[in-house]
């Protein structure tokens, strides 16, 4: 499997300089609002909504496959299971034994997958264009105690770190002649353990570093409130943004629950 | 260990090295499984120990954020926010029941999170993400064979560490010292 | 005025774990005053308390250890029992020994702007602060990188940096430099002759390196049994070699050299500096200088020709092996390389210069990404051996003929008891029980570790645990043993003992292939010499060859041995250019004009 530690994909763009508040507003108004909708044209328009979000940002191709790839799976696996087992509607397209294929159901298994893919393209166009640091300040800024950005911060700080310690380690085990391709899959499953407790005991003593890292730089200073180098602010366009995002979102929840739009697989009303 | 709302330095630090080693156990770690030509990983085996190890708060925040970041690393973003909630009470759950307990009781605990975690994968992906019941129901084998694995080699990395490592025991409780 | 540091009678033991065991007393007794502005080294035995005694000075022992303390300490005015850590935090920052635990931010920035954050300063403050700080430790120009991305001395500059921006009144560096490479011990000893020279602050710095610590300290205190031994000037303290090698530390070569004059012929020398030894050495001999350097000549080239060796089959070969990470970075660079059956070969060169991926292809852990890799197996029925393409053979066979011992030995430790962390390995590939437990009982005898058999490994000491690690490779007896940076961390008894047990290895006819920094190690114990820089093969020959061709050495900006490089100043006056020791220098010495200069 493929994956990078860091997602962020650094560029001048547009959609990097939007405040990561209003960001992170439309992914969670776009998730919400995704989850309302069963309808496949509004699926397809999303989806190219978001693919021309996350490329006028500059974002590059390989990055927009690398999640299509991941996806894959389970676009193939939704859809099959859904007509399986919820044919639906007089269109029958064939039928293979017990299995009915509707028009119907398939236009809905797909529109199913394709929700989940819009959703995590909406998710991307935050991930991919704000980097980490500002990303767990604006979740501070919006009410998150400090100390458990904090926590985020090092969380994600560190998971280069571990994900070498776990590669020295595993290496370090089998320079013992360790073997971990014996046995049926229990016995090769618990033939991790020297591994995992070796890497773990490390990750303990990193983290007592730490705490005293932190201690010895002041962090929790009786009778002192923190302050910030570098404050997030809005600017004039992040409001315009903002309230382009509550009235399209207002606007569409209006349309979906007065009007029933996007209800139906097919037709948008 | 904590005063007042706020984490303490340890805390902090604890919390954040088992995110952190959470997500890398689970994107990092990928065991093939014979017979289906499926994987599996050790993501549950790092929530499981993070809960006996340390208990429902630290449970809870490394157990589903750390899922939940290897899910977006992994690229399977859609599915992180009922990562974050499904692995964060399992987690929860777990380390309430069996943090400091014996072999039992934390078989009981890896029991009762476990069946947390499967339930809320199901449910959610039936009734939240709307996928109906076979795509729900399709997602159960492959959870569970995840949390046996979680508990076999959990339950084992817990006690392995704790008499291999000692001093573990003192990372979760307060600091005392006196002057003598 | 009073002093800026002033402990008296500091007792402390920490916590036990498991609680049914007696309590570890670290410091029994310590008294010491320091004064403002004052630079003071700290020496002492691994696990004499060094970093307890840091950890003391800002409050962390005892507030976030927990423990037992006694005594007083009195940090800038401050009574450490009256002030929380944070508080104190502003007066002493603290360097810790890792560069890795020691960040929490996502950026160089950041990092350095978290102390000032928590004290809650203006943000036009903590701006400036943190201008002023990268610039102090030349940092500035890497501002917006992740302290991931950093090397090892870029990384404790950062520490430094964010310690610095706090604008503490004392400095505490703790081992700042053990695990740093040649070129990043250079770049961290810069920036605190800055500090020194250009800050009115008191540093306290722990160190290892004896030849730093005579260059840097006003006073060196030598800790010993968890109480001070020996406070004072650095030529006092190294002049008294004998006290300090029982101890278990080391004086600079210079100060090992002048102790020899001063034993066998009466001197009364002092030095601990490279420029005092060469100037009273040289003192009225330019004359002859002439009349000698034909004569060394002569004789050097006999020495290194004594050293030739009947040519044994190579037991490792590497045939134009390549090695890229992902495909992208390039480690190995087209590596021709031949290892004789019961050679002792250091392998140096910068940290990235491709030593460890180098290593673990003669192991196998890494398969080459172009050319090939050949190793002798080992036999059980001790028929004759044929190398063997690293590609097919297995890990359990690569395991028991060539042992790694990896750099941090808790990359290894997992068990519940010493004895079961030796057996795992044996027991891996598959001996009887009966064997395994000969092996063990073998290893614990020869690395006299039987007293610690049964407790866990993972909470001694890491002079032990460093033991233990090369003690649970032995215990599979391969025939080949790579070490990497065995010593790293350990004192100066700590890393002689076990040097002599990895030359009784050697001496018994196993090959040692030893990845160090530490150039007076090289110097001493190996007989050929790998220089590896941009992962390719720069000198591959033997020992003193490579120290004689200081173009090399300079090459890889790595600093000879000091006795090496005193001989070398000496050339001109007829001293041999290929020194390795102390006692070659003083044979040589004089062998060549002490009689002469007695008259």
């Amino acid at each position: 499997m493929s994956f990078s530690f860091d997602l962020y994909v650094q560029r001048r763009s547009w959609l990097h300089a939007v405040d990561p508040r209003v960001k992170l507003a439309f992914v969670f108004l776009g998730t919400v609002l995704m989850l309302t909708f069963k309808n496949l044209l509004i699926m397809l328009l999303s989806l190219v909504v978001t693919h021309l979000i996350i490329f006028s940002a500059g974002v590059p191709d390989h990055k927009v496959k690398w999640v299509w790839k991941a996806m894959l799976p389970i676009n193939i696996l939704i859809p099959v299971l859904w007509v399986i087992f919820y044919p639906e509607g007089p269109t029958v397209l064939f039928q293979f034994w017990f299995v009915k294929v509707t028009a119907l159901s398939v236009v809905r298994g797909v529109s199913l997958a394709l929700r989940l893919d819009a959703i995590a393209f909406i998710c991307f166009t935050w991930l991919f264009t704000t980097d980490q640091a500002s990303l767990v300040r604006s979740l501070v800024k919006l009410g998150l105690p400090f100390e458990w950005g904090l926590v985020l911060a090092i969380g994600l700080r560190y998971i280069p770190t571990f994900y070498g310690l776990y590669t020295v380690v595993s290496e370090a085990q089998q320079a013992r002649a360790l073997d971990l391709t014996k046995g049926n899959f229990f016995t090769r499953v618990r033939s991790y353990l020297p591994i995992l407790v070796a890497m773990m005991i490390s990750a303990l003593r990193t983290s007592e570093k730490l705490a005293r890292a932190m201690e010895s730089r002041a962090l929790g200073l009786p009778g002192v409130k923190r302050t910030c180098r570098r404050d997030i602010r809005f600017r004039p366009a992040d409001y315009v943004y903002t309230a382009l995002l509550i009235v399209l979102f207002s606007l569409l929840l209006t349309l979906r629950f007065r009007f029933g739009l996007g209800t139906h697989p097919l037709y948008l009303f | 260990m904590t005063q007042g709302k706020r984490p303490n330095a340890q805390t902090i630090a604890v919390t954040a090295v088992m995110i952190a080693v959470v997500a890398v156990l689970t994107f990092a770690v990928q065991i093939p499984i014979p017979a289906t030509g499926g994987y599996i990983h050790f993501g549950d085996v790092g929530v499981f120990f993070t809960a006996f190890a340390f208990g429902p708060i630290i449970g809870l925040f490394g157990g589903g954020v750390g899922c939940a970041i290897a899910d977006i690393l992994s690229g399977y973003a859609s599915w992180a926010p009922l990562t974050l909630v499904a692995h964060g009470l399992q987690g929860w759950i777990a380390g309430y029941f069996g943090k400091g307990k014996g072999p039992v009781g934390m078989i009981v605990a890896w029991a009762v999170g476990s069946i947390v975690l499967i339930a809320g994968y199901f449910l959610g992906e039936w009734f939240i993400y709307g996928l109906g019941y076979a795509n729900a129901l399709a997602e159960v084998g492959p959870n569970f064979v995840q949390e046996v694995v979680g508990g076999l080699v959990g339950i084992p990395l817990v006690l392995a560490i704790r008499r291999a490592y000692p001093p573990i025991e003192r990372i979760s409780l307060g600091r005392v010292w006196e002057e003598g | 005025m009073p002093s800026e540091i002033s402990i008296h009678d500091l007792h402390f033991s920490y916590p036990s774990t498991p609680s049914s065991l007696p309590r570890f007393r670290v410091l029994k007794g310590i008294d010491l005053e320091v004064e403002r502005g004052e630079f003071i080294s700290i020496m002492g035995p691994t696990g004499v308390g060094k970093t307890t005694l840091c950890l003391a000075l800002n409050g962390i022992v005892p507030r976030s250890t927990g423990g037992t303390i006694k005594g007083e300490v009195v940090v800038a005015g401050l009574d450490t029992r009256q002030h929380p850590v944070p508080e104190l935090a502003s007066w002493v920052g603290i360097v810790f020994q890792d560069p890795e635990s020691q960040f929490f931010n996502m950026t160089v920035e950041d990092e350095v702007a978290f102390g000032p954050e928590s004290l809650g300063l203006d943000p036009r403050e903590i701006r400036e602060r943190v201008d002023w700080a990268l610039t102090m430790v030349g940092m500035s120009q890497h501002r917006h990188r992740s302290p991931f991305q950093l090397s090892g001395g870029e990384k404790q500059r950062v520490a430094i940096a964010s310690i610095l921006a706090m604008t503490p009144r004392i400095l505490v560096l703790d081992e700042p430099t053990s695990g740093l490479d040649p070129i990043g011990k250079a770049e961290v000893f810069r920036v605190v002759r800055e500090l020194k020279q250009r800050e009115q602050m008191t540093i306290v710095m722990v160190e290892q390196e004896s030849e730093k610590i005579a260059e840097f300290s006003d006073r060196v205190v030598v800790l010993h049994d968890g109480k001070v031994a020996l406070v004072d000037t650095p030529d006092k303290v190294f002049a008294q070699v004998e006290l300090m090698h029982e101890i278990g530390l080391a004086v600079p070569q210079v100060s090992e050299l002048a102790h020899l004059f001063n034993t066998r012929r009466n001197t009364r020398y002092s030095f601990i500096s490279l420029e005092g030894a060469h100037q009273v050495l040289t003192r009225s001999r330019s004359e002859n200088a002439q009349h000698v350097i034909c004569n060394t000549t002569n004789e050097s080239s006999s020495t290194s020709s004594g050293h030739h060796r009947l040519k044994t089959e190579p037991c490792i070969v590497t045939e134009d092996l390549w090695y890229s990470y992902n495909g992208e970075v390039t480690a190995l660079r087209g590596i021709d390389l031949e290892i004789e059956d019961g050679d002792y070969v250091a392998v140096i060169g910068q940290n990235g210069s491709g030593k460890t991926t180098l290593v673990k292809h003669f192991n196998g852990l890494l398969k080459p990404t172009r050319g090939r890799v050949l190793v002798k197996p080992a036999t059980r029925n001790l028929q004759p051996a044929t190398l063997k393409d690293t590609t097919d053979l297995t890990v359990g066979q690569l395991a028991q003929t060539v042992g790694y011992v990896f750099q941090n030995p808790d990359h290894q430790i997992f068990c519940a008891t010493t004895r079961e962390e030796l057996a795992f390995g044996p027991r891996n590939l598959g001996l009887p029980e009966a064997e395994v437990r000969r092996r063990v009982e073998e290893a614990l005898a020869r690395f006299d570790l039987e007293e610690y058999a049964d407790i866990p490994p993972a909470v001694l000491g890491y002079g032990l645990r460093r033991k233990i690690g090369v003690a649970a490779v032995y215990s599979m007896r391969p025939r080949i043993f790579i070490l990497d940076e065995p010593t790293a961390g350990l004192d100066w008894r700590g890393t002689m003992e076990l040097m002599e047990l990895i030359g009784e290895m050697h001496r018994e006819g196993h090959t040692i292939i030893l990845i160090t920094h530490d150039m007076k190690l090289v110097a001493e114990f190996s007989q050929k010499c790998l220089v590896l820089r941009e992962g390719r093969v720069l000198a591959y020959d033997d020992t003193r060859a490579v120290f004689k061709h200081s173009k090399v050495l300079r090459e890889t900006q790595i600093e000879p041995p000091q006795i090496t490089a005193l001989a070398k100043q000496m050339a001109p006056y007829g001293m041999p250019d290929d020194v390795l020791s102390v006692g070659e220098f003083y044979a040589a010495y004089c062998g060549r004009f002490w009689d002469e200069l007695q008259l």
